[in-house]
C-alpha cells in the first residue's frame, strides 16, 4: 500500500514541483527531543501501571524473597495449595461468586426500567435525577456506608444476606442507569414505531426490537456492575462481617495476618474475573457504549 | 364508503395548530400525495392515519371501520418510514417476516409470502443480508416489502425517496407506482417534491398551514391552481397585477393581448378593478415585431429550452418569465401576447382566460 503511494508520489513529483519533494522523508520520523520525551513518558507510565502487577505476580509464586534481590531467591506454589485448603478462604470465593451475579441481576431488574423511562419519556427532573445518581459516587463511600449502617440496624439488615446485596447494589446503580439509558436513547423511535405498525404490542416491541438493539450497552453495564459488586469491600465489610466475608473483605485480614505470598495469591485470584470480563467487553467499551453513557444529556 | 375517509381532523402540537379541520377521501386503489412545504402538517396527518399520533378531534375511517382511536398495531395500515426504519439486528428475511410471524402463520406460509415479496421487489438474493449491507435503494425496497407483505388496506409512505440520490429517486418512484398499481392498494404518499407528486399520483392534496389548499389530479392542479399558494407552489408561475381592458390585459402600462379574443367583448369579467394575474411561462408568446411592450432582461438556458426574464414597461418594473426555443431567442425590445392567463382575487382563482369557446370561463363568484 505504502509502496504504491510512494510510486504515485514519485510519478507526480515533477508535476507537483518542489512541494511534494520532502514527502518520502516523512516516512522515517526524525528523533526530535519532543518525541524522545513522549517515549520516555510512556515508558514511565507503563512501569507505573504494570510494575505493581508484575511485582504481585512474582510474590504469588515466590518461596523466599528478601531485600535487596530483584527476583525471589526461590519459587514455590505452596501458597496456592495453602489458600485452597483454607476453608474460610474457599468460602469467601464462593460468596463473592454468589453475591456478584445476584447483585448484577437485581440491579438490572431495578435499573433497566428506570433507564428506559429516562431515555424515552419526559420524566420530570430527569437531569437532576441523573446527576444525583452520579453524586452517590462523589462522596467518600465509608461516610455514606456508616450512615446507611444506622438505617440497616433499625431495619435489622446488618449481617444479613439481603443487607449485603443492598449495600453492593448502591455502587452499581450509576452504571446500570446511565449506560443503558444512553443505549435506549440512541435507538431511533421509528424502529419501535415500525414494529408496532406491523402488529406488535408495546411489550413485544420492547423484547424483540428495543432490548436486542440496546444489548451491547446493557451488557457493558452488567459487566461493570458485576465487577463493582465483586470488588466491593468497604460496605460489605461494614454490613456483612462476620457472617458474609467476601474475597475483597478477606483481603484485609490476609494483608495484616499472613505473609505477602498469601495476599498476592489471593489478589491474583481476585483479579482473574476482572481481567477476563474486561477482555470480553473490550470491543464494546472501546466501541463507545461506555463513553456514550456519560454523554447522556 | 370504501377506502380512506378523513373528516374534520385537528391536531395541535405545542400550541401550534398543525392540522386544521382537514377532510380527505382516498378511493380504493388510488395513490394520493400529500404535497406541501415543511411544516404544512402532511407528516402529522400521515402519522395520525397510521396511529402514531392521536388526533384532537375528527374521525379516520378505513374501509368503513372507524380507526380513530386504535393503536398502530390494530390498524389495517402499513407504513414505509422516511429512514426506512429497518431493524438492523434482523436479516432482510426476518425484517419482512416479522409481521407475519406475529400473526401465527405456519413456517411454510411465511416462507412463501416473504419469498413472493422479495421477488416483487427484486431482492431475492439479498434474503440473508442485514440492512447495513444494503444500498439505500435496496433498503427502501425492503421497507416497502415489509409493509406490503401484510396486505394492508392502506399503504402509507413518509417521504420514502428523500434519502436517495436524484437519479435513483426517479427509478424507485416509478417502481413504487408500478407495484402500487399492480396490487391496486390505496396509498397515501407524503412528499415535498412536486415532481414526485405530479408523476406518480392519481390525485394530489396540496397542503399549507394544516389545510388542504386543493385536491385534484396532476393536470387540474397544474392547469387551474385554485389558490395563489398552489399557483406559486406547483410549477413556475409569474404573478403580476393587471386590469382588464378592451385589447386584453393591462400589465404595467401596456395592454397585452390574451388568447385570440378581445377581452372587452367577454361577459362576466369585472373591469376597472385590479386582478392578480397568474401566467405560466409557456403561455407567453414573445415577438420581435409589432409594438414592443417589454424588454428582455436575462436569458437562462435550461437545455432544450431557454427561459427569458422580461421586464414589462411601466413604473413598477414588473418581471415575468417566458419559455422560448433555443434557436435565435429574441433580445432587446419585444412584444408579448398570452395564450392563457388566470385571474385571482384575494388569493383565489376567479377566471381562466383561454382560447376556448367561450374564451372566458367563470370559475367562481368573484
Amino acid at each position: 500500500m505504502s509502496a504504491v503511494r510512494a510510486a504515485v508520489e514519485t510519478a507526480t513529483a515533477p508535476a507537483a514541483g518542489a512541494r511534494s519533494a520532502p514527502a518520502p522523508a516523512r516516512r522515517r520520523r526524525p528523533l526530535t527531543p519532543g518525541r524522545v520525551a513522549v517515549g520516555v513518558g510512556m515508558a514511565v507510565l507503563a512501569v507505573f501501571i504494570f510494575g505493581p502487577l508484575l511485582w504481585l505476580m512474582l510474590w504469588a509464586f515466590a518461596g523466599v524473597w528478601h531485600y535487596p534481590a530483584l527476583v525471589p531467591q526461590s519459587w514455590s506454589l505452596s501458597w496456592w495449595r495453602e489458600i485452597f485448603h483454607y476453608p474460610q478462604l474457599v468460602r469467601s470465593v464462593g460468596l463473592s461468586f454468589t453475591f456478584a451475579p445476584i447483585v448484577t441481576l437485581v440491579s438490572a431488574v431495578v435499573c433497566l426500567p428506570a433507564a428506559y423511562a429516562l431515555a424515552r419519556f419526559p420524566v420530570p427532573g430527569r437531569r437532576t435525577l441523573l446527576v444525583v445518581l452520579f453524586a452517590s459516587n462523589a462522596f467518600p463511600k465509608i461516610g455514606l456506608y456508616i450512615t446507611i449502617a444506622g438505617l440497616f440496624y433499625a431495619l435489622h439488615l446488618m449481617g444479613t444476606f439481603f443487607g449485603v446485596v443492598l449495600i453492593q447494589l448502591l455502587g452499581t446503580v450509576v452504571f446500570m442507569t446511565w449506560i443503558p439509558a444512553a443505549s435506549f436513547a440512541s435507538i431511533p423511535r421509528a424502529l419501535e414505531d415500525a414494529a408496532r405498525d406491523v402488529g406488535a404490542g408495546r411489550l413485544r416491541v420492547f423484547f424483540t426490537v428495543t432490548l436486542p438493539l440496546a444489548a451491547p450497552g446493557i451488557f457493558v453495564a452488567m459487566v461493570l456492575a458485576f465487577l463493582a459488586s465483586f470488588d466491593e469491600a468497604q460496605g460489605t465489610f461494614l454490613v456483612g462481617v462476620p457472617n458474609y466475608v467476601t474475597m475483597p473483605v478477606q483481603m484485609y485480614s490476609l494483608v495484616s495476618d499472613y505473609p505477602p505470598q498469601a495476599a498476592a495469591v489471593f489478589a491474583v485470584l481476585l483479579s482473574i474475573p476482572s481481567v477476563a470480563l474486561m477482555l470480553l467487553v473490550r470491543k464494546h467499551v472501546l466501541g463507545g457504549a461506555l463513553a456514550r453513557g456519560f454523554e447522556l444529556r | 364508503m370504501d377506502g380512506l375517509v378523513i373528516e374534520h381532523l385537528n391536531k395541535t402540537l405545542g400550541n401550534r395548530l398543525v392540522v386544521d379541520d382537514l377532510s380527505l377521501r382516498v378511493a380504493p386503489g388510488d395513490l394520493v400525495c400529500l404535497l406541501g412545504p415543511s411544516g404544512c402538517g402532511k407528516t402529522t396527518t400521515l402519522r395520525m392515519i397510521g396511529g402514531f399520533l392521536q388526533s384532537d378531534s375528527g374521525t379516520i375511517t378505513i374501509n368503513g371501520v372507524d380507526v380513530t382511536t386504535l393503536p398502530p398495531e390494530r390498524r389495517p395500515t402499513a407504513m414505509v418510514f422516511q429512514n426506512y426504519a429497518l431493524w438492523p439486528h434482523m436479516t432482510v428475511f426476518k425484517n419482512i417476516a416479522y409481521g407475519l410471524r406475529l400473526r401465527k402463520l405456519g413456517r411454510a406460509v411465511v416462507e412463501e409470502r416473504v419469498a413472493a415479496m422479495l421477488a416483487l421487489v427484486n431482492l431475492t438474493e439479498k434474503r440473508d443480508r442485514h440492512p447495513a449491507e444494503l444500498s439505500g435503494g435496496e433498503q427502501q425496497r425492503v421497507a416497502l416489502a415489509r409493509a406490503l407483505v401484510l396486505e394492508p388496506d392502506l399503504l402509507l409512505l413518509d417521504e420514502p425517496l428523500s434519502n436517495l440520490d436524484a437519479k435513483l429517486r426517479v427509478g424507485v418512484r416509478e417502481e413504487i407506482r408500478e407495484i402500487q398499481q399492480r396490487l391496486q392498494i390505496a396509498t397515501v404518499f407524503v412528499t415535498h417534491d412536486q415532481d414526485e407528486a405530479l408523476t406518480i399520483s392519481d390525485r394530489i392534496a396540496v397542503m399549507s398551514g394544516g389545510r388542504i389548499e386543493q385536491y385534484d389530479d396532476a393536470d387540474g392542479l397544474y392547469r387551474l391552481p385554485q389558490t395563489a399558494f398552489v399557483a406559486g407552489f406547483i410549477g413556475a408561475m409569474s404573478t403580476v397585477a393587471g386590469r382588464v381592458v378592451d385589447a386584453g390585459l393591462l400589465l404595467g402600462t401596456s395592454p397585452v393581448p390574451v388568447a385570440c379574443a378581445a377581452l372587452g367583448e367577454m361577459p362576466g369579467i369585472e373591469r376597472g378593478v385590479e386582478w392578480s394575474v397568474g401566467i405560466r411561462p409557456e403561455d407567453v408568446r414573445v415577438d420581435t415585431g409589432g409594438s414592443p411592450t417589454a424588454t428582455v432582461l436575462k436569458e437562462v438556458p435550461h437545455g432544450h429550452f431557454k427561459e427569458l426574464l422580461l421586464r414589462l414597461d411601466g413604473d413598477d418594473a414588473t418581471v415575468i418569465r417566458a419559455y422560448v426555443g433555443t434557436e435565435h431567442p429574441p433580445t432587446g425590445r419585444v412584444a408579448l401576447s398570452l395564450a392563457r392567463a388566470l385571474l385571482y382575487r384575494d388569493g383565489h382563482l376567479v377566471h381562466e382566460v383561454a382560447p376556448l369557446r367561450p374564451a372566458v370561463t367563470a370559475l367562481a363568484a368573484p
